[in-house]
């Protein structure tokens, strides 16, 4: 299965005293065991290793959350091309979603994969087409 | 014919300029994995998913013993707003 995932995804995966920790920590062990692809733009590491690195308080913890996962293989790392930020300013132009959820949207477009966020702003917006999943509704699991 | 012309080597430069900041990305991503010292036991790279869990499960760790929580979707909000 492919799937986009949202940077909320990730943290809160990493992070086990976030509140969303148990039902994301599934999914990214989904990914740790290759049995789920992620196709991610490079934007969602930026924020995954911005928002641990505020939280610890820790440049290693920080570096070390961004190595790893932008050396897992079962995640696919987007550049953000010229073509990729006019596919999210014509998304954001419609929706009216921030620029990072536009981007983050734009690959799920792009592919025709569901995108799995936390955000339920995400949900509702979203153009029509585009599956947005929470990680609760995908029924994936630990066996 | 000119302006033809003209507009081709404009194309040309923009394609140029557009595979070179996809170079000094690619060089950038690299020069970024060297940064910053990470003790082997934070790090894993390959197909073997024991070693991937034992890293993780590690830095889960010491995420849980730095930080107090928090709201995930609330922080990327947050981070997209500003």
């Amino acid at each position: 299965m492919k799937l986009v995932i949202d940077s909320n995804i990730f943290i809160s995966s990493v992070a086990p005293k976030d509140i969303f920790h148990s039902e994301c920590y599934p999914i990214f062990e989904k990914l740790l065991n290759f049995e789920l692809e992620a196709l991610c733009p490079a934007l969602v590491l930026v924020e995954t290793t911005y928002v641990i690195r505020r939280r610890t308080n820790s440049e290693t913890i920080a570096i070390a959350v961004y190595k790893n996962l932008s050396r897992l293989l079962s995640i696919t790392w987007l550049d953000i091309t010229v073509d990729v930020a006019e596919s999210a300013c014509m998304i954001g132009c419609k929706t009216g979603l921030r620029g990072g959820d536009a981007i983050v949207l734009q690959v799920a477009e792009q592919y025709g994969i569901p995108l799995l966020t936390k955000d339920k702003e995400m949900k509702k917006k979203a153009l029509k087409g585009t599956l947005v999943f929470e990680p609760s509704e995908l029924s994936l699991r630990r066996d | 014919m000119e302006k033809k012309q003209k507009l081709q080597i404009i194309e040309e430069i923009k394609r140029i300029e557009r595979e070179l900041y996809l170079k000094k990305t690619q060089l950038a991503a690299l020069e970024a994995l060297e940064y910053g010292i990470t003790g082997p036991s934070l790090l894993a790279e390959g197909l073997d998913t024991q070693e991937w869990r034992e890293v993780f499960s590690e830095l889960i760790r010491l995420i849980g013993q730095k930080s107090t929580g928090g709201n995930s979707v609330e922080d990327i909000k947050m981070e997209r707003e500003r």
